[in-house]
């Protein structure tokens, strides 16, 4: 397989069977229409219709209906306003930064189709602030489409983990820090300046440029019939990081390096679950195939650490605790606390029960899902690696020589 | 019973279903009066913020507006369930 190589995050992103399917051809908006062809100018209703069937669901992670996002924006009252949030606040997910850099066309395309049908003229593009080439990549693409009658106005984000976040996103775009603040509606409904926000990622846009301009047929040829078409995977193993894109229904087997299904592999992120060596033999990229046996596949990041998956496991929790934006009590007070109890768990000297009171203290109670993200990767640590969890209560480690305890 | 209330007084309707009380969490800052005030619900966590415990039914509602108009910091608010 052909691989582009992405500067110096050392990325790989390797061509795929749909929405990376022409990136040999380069960024260009030429190249991305000789491939791709013009979008067409759907109505809302038939649109909505397609969106139905080939039931595309939002790439950030929390998967819900694209299409009940984009009536609900049509509905509300107000011109809705378009944002393409590009910012992955998670640092281990390089899908957006991805396709910025080698299909840039089809996310504006996906956001341009979304403007028209909803009839705004203003597309929302929310970037890395650290990530440069991600800019440029955007400025440039933005730059050739100079003729068209929409208006691309650029965000900056914070690098930080919660700044990612729906309510943050918004916050930025209203000149105020780009952290997460309570919302009583969703932004589909009362959004950028209190108007209706059609708010996605990057990927998103993307499959919905892809539906448009292929039509439902081409887009139903991908995956499996109950879950049509592709995700985009940020795999990090022991070959580095890459960016996949992996049809629904492939098997987990293919996606991996070769003897991977056997390792402990964490799904979804860091507010992901995990799965235990060897459970992804017999499992799919299916994000119901996954919910079935209690694992997400979130924003599509696939971790498989180098070692212990708890000691891992209590690293990342660490790292969110640090990343609490502590604007939320729970948050700023609980995932410290956590983070203390799940170390004190790798390191046997208790804390078992201490972690499991404190994922239910922090759960629900927070402006974000931060505090609900970073239990649910906690619990999952503790009970998909029950043993491990027992070995290392008596000093021990399975992963560390001499230390199966 | 809801035809026969909604006779008694407008807004009775709602009074007669279950509410939910939500914390605007960036809002709080611990001060507790909504533990005073509403004890049947609230309980206090280990650093002082509200556990909101079950749905506010019509007989807490009265308590429960003391203690949405009683946060200093105007971080709970009382929505219909």
């Amino acid at each position: 397989m052909t691989a582009a190589v992405l500067g110096p995050l050392g990325v790989d992103v390797e061509r795929g069977p749909a929405v990376l399917a022409a990136i040999d051809s380069g960024p260009s908006l030429a190249a991305h229409r000789r491939w791709h062809g013009e979008p067409g100018r759907p109505q809302l209703t038939p649109l909505l219709a397609d969106l139905e069937r080939v039931g595309l669901r939002g790439r950030g992670g929390a998967g819900f209906p694209f299409g009940r996002k984009l009536e609900a924006a049509a509905e509300a009252s107000g011109r809705p306003s378009v944002v393409v949030n590009l910012s992955e606040g998670e640092p281990a997910s390089a899908k957006d930064a991805a396709l910025a850099r080698t299909a840039p066309h089809l996310v504006l395309d996906g956001a341009v189709t979304a403007a028209r049908v909803l009839g705004s003229r203003e597309v929302h593009l929310v970037v890395p602030g650290a990530d440069l080439q991600v800019r440029a990549s955007i400025e440039t693409a933005v730059r050739e489409r100079r003729d068209e009658r929409i208006r691309f106005d650029m965000h900056r984000a914070d690098e930080a983990f919660v700044a990612g976040q729906a309510a943050a996103v918004i916050e930025l775009m209203a000149g105020r820090p780009n952290r997460p603040v309570t919302t009583w509606q969703p932004a589909a409904v009362r959004g950028h300046r209190g108007r209706p926000t059609l708010l996605s990622n990057g990927e998103t846009f993307a499959q919905l440029a892809l539906l448009v301009l292929h039509g439902v047929d081409a887009y139903l040829a991908h995956g499996t019939p109950g879950e049509p078409g592709t995700a985009l995977l940020t795999v990090h193993d022991d070959l580095g990081c890459r960016v996949v894109e992996a049809e629904f229904g492939t098997k987990w087997e293919a996606v991996l390096a070769s003897d991977d299904v056997d390792r402990p592999v964490l799904l979804g992120g860091y507010h992901g679950t995990w799965a235990d060596a060897g459970e992804l033999r017999d499992l799919t990229v299916s994000r119901t195939g996954l919910a079935d046996v209690g694992l997400t596949l979130g924003a599509g990041v696939v971790l498989v650490p180098d070692g212990c998956p708890l000691t891992f496991a209590a690293s990342v929790t660490s790292y969110l605790a640090d990343e609490s934006a502590g604007r939320c009590g729970p948050c700023f007070n609980g995932l410290p606390a956590l983070a203390e109890a799940l170390h004190r768990v790798t390191t046997g000297i208790g804390g078992r029960g201490e972690t499991e009171r404190l994922c239910r203290m922090v759960e629900r109670r927070g402006a974000c899902a931060h505090p609900d993200g970073t239990a649910r990767m906690v619990r999952s640590a503790l009970t998909r690696f029950p043993a491990e969890v027992d070995r290392h209560a008596r000093g021990g480690c399975s992963y560390r020589a001499g230390g199966g305890g | 019973m809801p035809a026969a209330a909604a006779a008694t007084a407008p807004g009775a309707v709602a009074d007669m279903a279950n509410h939910q009380l939500r914390v605007d969490w960036p809002a709080c800052q611990a001060r507790g009066l909504c533990f005073e005030l509403l004890p049947e619900v609230i309980e206090l966590d280990d650093w002082g913020y509200p556990v909101v415990g079950s749905e506010i039914t019509p007989e807490l509602l009265a308590a429960a507006r003391a203690a949405v108009r009683g946060c200093p910091r105007m971080a709970l608010r009382l929505r219909p369930k």
